[in-house]
């Protein structure tokens, strides 16, 4: 009933569902951007800055950044295959999303035993926010993904490969995200 | 009809019904501040004594409720009523029809976006009954103050998150739809204007809001975590050290929160613009004068709208360096903004104007938005915005635009898309009766605002001002300001009446009524579920009025 | 305009020519233009219109690609 929800329109060269998950993209982008943007003014603007590398565990990070970077490996592997083996790949790539949202959870569990929270200063304000932020992202990415898994058996292959490619997408955004605010709060 | 539904029809119908309420709560709120402004210690008539005791004293408002009323009219007005009814409504309904598409882009996601507004709304307005009442730290939630305030911020903040996550799904869901499924034959150029305003809204709402999302985010934490993103070191409150870690900046907040802001305004004002040119190329029997100029003005505004928004922030001591790059390219933004009224005006030259009740809001739209735009030219300078922020002037300037502009041309789409929406007409006589009336009340309300500004009167004073002796000779003003108001609000009340009694006993008429030249008149009134029973095929560009060599005064799009 | 306003107009044209500081008086000029406040609040500025002109500059290719996809 409604046109283009698989074929691409000629004069745009996608389909619904692309266009709509790159402006969705769009916005996020703007979102974070935002969040940088207040951390560049919190910090230049601070007489003191932590080292990360000194206040937070950078092998949690490292960690982190090994899993969710596999796991958008996958993820954008499975739209060049037949969606068939791409649900498999889809579904270990969700399991390693959850995996880095223990890893997190972890580690804020322990920076809050030890003191280190919110409130104590703007480096661990905009921190745990940014993290916060992500982890929420994390979180709802395996919520897409489970519901593509789903839906694969109900709807046709074209439709699931298109939704493969969507939340590949959405995933490679939050593993940049990620890489960025590793690099500006763990190992500077 | 299901009552959680994805047809666009109603969903668009859901967001008029829910911003009109919205609307009148607004309005409400600006009857009791314009009587404490002119009759001030005085109790409020007929409802005064159950407002509470926590808002009123014997009937006369207490200070803390008028900073919540002035803070909750500008959110209601602008966030739930304005914007939901321009684009959730308007927007909604009519572009799938304009553009020959059974429904938009992504069904399910427009519901969602209805009930996250929804939602969000009552969140919000929810503060009233918190302890210590609603949001009053303004529209603008600016901290500190913001930061330390009652309970009912937290709860402006929730509810604008949730604001912000519907209208971001609804935006992607207005791209896609404008983009993807336009019907063979209507290219770009040829939507009607109206489309090309949702384009731009829905685009200036994508990339706007996020920084308002990432400040609200961060104003919570404030409240909530204990963190100090906008608290900067050595606050005292009440007298104590506020024990917080410090070394935020409140001017932080003020960059995300008008990043979103500014373009928030073309939000307000595009699909006006959009609605207006409909009815005037409708009203005139001849094309848009400019078509080509009105769509690259309109996108060229989009575009720089994300370049100005420091103008509100003039005397935040950012320095003249800064100052003078947003001074300029405001000065630049206000250039497409008149081609598009130039356009519009020189539109109506050499056409025959059927003078009905939406071309008299439409007509009258142009010259009450001349006044608003050209008042914020001293604005937007920052040498004359330095006597002029927060005065009144600001006041006067943006409702200028907002109220006899962008209500005008909204009240105008109703009167004219009432019949395809019914099938029915609305009362001419009392859709007059509400023209005349709300011009007069309007003009009544805002043109001594200006006066008021000048004369250097602040805004969001409870008491109007009466404590500085240079605002003496304009505090008269008040008392007619009231009057006119009242006014305004009883031929609202005309409005209502016509509406209700239309849908009911209103004349039935054709599915073309106006002699329109879009799509959304080739179909049924009120249209099926499927909008048209087979795809429309589009022939022609959206104002063929007038045609040379043919018999009839207008030819439809899709007339080959 | 009478003799004594038109001399005094010119003086002030003169002066503010010679020497822009000298007619500078508004408080809102006279802002420290260094300090870690301002430097913050610049590099945030920076970022938050250099992510956006990133993003409308996305926006323009795509806007580019259909216009010439649609010939």
């Amino acid at each position: 009933m409604i046109p283009y929800t698989i074929d691409r329109r000629a004069d745009s060269g996608v389909n619904n569902v692309t266009l709509g998950i790159w402006l969705f993209i769009a916005s996020e982008v703007m979102l974070f951007g935002a969040l940088f943007s207040s951390y560049a003014l919190l910090r230049v603007s601070a007489p003191a800055w932590p080292h990360g590398r000194d206040v937070l565990g950078v092998w949690f990070g490292v960690g982190n950044t090994v899993v969710l970077s596999v796991m958008t490996a996958l993820v954008l592997r499975a739209r060049a295959v037949p969606p068939a083996v791409g649900r498999q790949f889809l579904a270990v790539g969700t399991v390693l999303a959850a995996v880095f949202l223990v890893i997190k959870g972890l580690e804020w569990r322990g920076e809050i035993a030890e003191g280190l929270v919110p409130s104590l200063n703007t480096f661990f304000a905009m921190y745990f926010t940014l993290t916060g932020l992500h982890a929420l992202h994390v979180a709802c990415g395996i919520v897409a993904n489970v519901w593509v898994l789903l839906g694969a058996s109900r709807v046709p292959d074209g439709m699931t490969s298109g939704r493969i490619r969507a939340v590949a997408l959405y995933w490679t955004f939050v593993d940049v995200v990620w890489l960025t605010l590793f690099l500006l709060f763990y190992l500077t | 009809m299901r009552i959680i539904s994805t047809d666009h029809k109603v969903i668009g119908l859901q967001y008029l019904l829910t911003s009109l309420v919205f609307l009148l709560l607004g309005f409400v709120f600006i009857l009791l501040i314009r009587w404490q402004l002119a009759y001030p210690s005085q109790p409020i008539p007929l409802i005064g004594a159950f407002l509470g005791e926590s808002n009123v004293t014997q009937g006369v408002m207490l200070p803390e409720f008028y900073t919540q009323l002035s803070a909750m009219h500008g959110t209601v007005m602008v966030f739930l009523a304005i914007v939901p009814f321009a684009v959730g409504a308007f927007g909604n309904y009519l572009v799938p029809l304009m553009i020959g598409a059974p429904d938009m882009a992504f069904p399910r996601l427009n519901a969602l976006s209805y009930w996250l507004y929804l939602a969000g709304g009552l969140v919000m307005v929810a503060g009233f009954f918190l302890p210590g009442g609603a949001a009053s730290s303004g529209w603008t939630s600016y901290p500190p103050l913001a930061d330390l305030a009652q309970a009912g911020q937290t709860a402006w903040l929730v509810g604008m998150f949730l604001l912000i996550l519907s209208s971001l799904v609804g935006s992607i869901n207005m791209i896609t739809t404008i983009v993807q499924l336009r019907a063979p034959g209507l290219t770009m150029m040829r939507l009607p204007f109206f489309v090309w305003a949702q384009l731009v809204t829905s685009f200036l709402l994508l990339l706007a809001f996020p920084p308002l999302q990432a400040a609200a985010v961060l104003q919570l934490m404030d409240r909530l975590a204990g963190t100090s993103f906008f608290l900067p070191s050595g606050l005292v409150v009440s007298g104590e050290a506020l024990h917080v870690s410090g070394g935020g900046s409140p001017i932080l907040w003020q960059h995300l929160f008008w990043f979103l802001a500014h373009p928030e305004v073309y939000v307000l004002i595009l699909p006006a613009l959009g609605i207006v040119a409909e009815v005037i190329a409708n009203a005139t029997r001849k094309p848009l004068w400019g078509y080509r100029a009105m769509v690259g003005s309109a996108l060229f505004i989009g575009f720089m709208s994300f370049l100005v928004w420091a103008h509100h922030m003039f005397l935040t001591g950012m320095g003249p360096t800064m100052s003078a790059f947003f001074q300029v390219t405001t000065m630049i933004i206000s250039i497409p903004s008149v081609v598009i009224i130039s356009s519009l005006l020189l539109s109506l030259y050499g056409g025959s104007i059927r003078f009905t009740v939406p071309a008299l809001f439409a007509l009258a739209f142009l010259p009450m938005f001349g006044i608003g735009g050209l008042t914020g030219l001293p604005l937007g300078l920052a040498a004359t915005d330095i006597p002029l922020h927060d005065t009144y002037y600001v006041v006067g300037h943006f409702h200028y635009i907002v109220a006899p502009g962008t209500l005008f041309a909204l009240f105008a789409g109703i009167y004219y898309w009432f019949p395809k929406v019914t099938g029915r007409t609305m009362n001419s006589v009392l859709g007059q009766l509400h023209f005349w009336g709300s011009l007069a009340g309007m003009n009544g309300i805002f043109l001594p605002m200006l006066i008021e500004g000048l004369a250097g009167v602040n805004r969001r004073l409870y008491d109007g001002g009466r404590t500085y002796t240079y605002t003496a000779p304009v505090i008269h003003l008040y008392s007619g300001q009231w009057w006119a108001t009242v006014l305004l609000g009883a031929v609202q009340l005309c409005f209502v009446a016509n509406l209700v009694w239309s849908l009911a006993r209103g004349k039935r008429v054709s599915q073309n009524p106006w002699d329109a030249t879009t799509l959304e008149w080739t179909t049924t009134s009120p249209p099926p579920h499927e909008n048209f029973p087979s795809t429309p095929r589009v022939h022609r560009g959206p104002y063929d009025y007038s045609p040379n060599n043919a018999a009839a005064d207008f030819l439809p799009q899709s007339q080959p | 305009m009478t003799l004594a306003p038109r001399r005094v107009a010119a003086a002030a044209t003169v002066a503010w020519l010679v020497v822009p500081a000298a007619l500078a008086a508004c408080p809102v000029c006279f802002q420290v233009e260094d300090g870690p406040a301002a430097d913050g609040v610049r590099v945030a500025v920076l970022v938050l219109m250099g992510v956006a002109t990133g993003v409308l500059a996305g926006f323009a290719v795509f806007i580019a690609r259909f216009v010439r996809r649609s010939q």
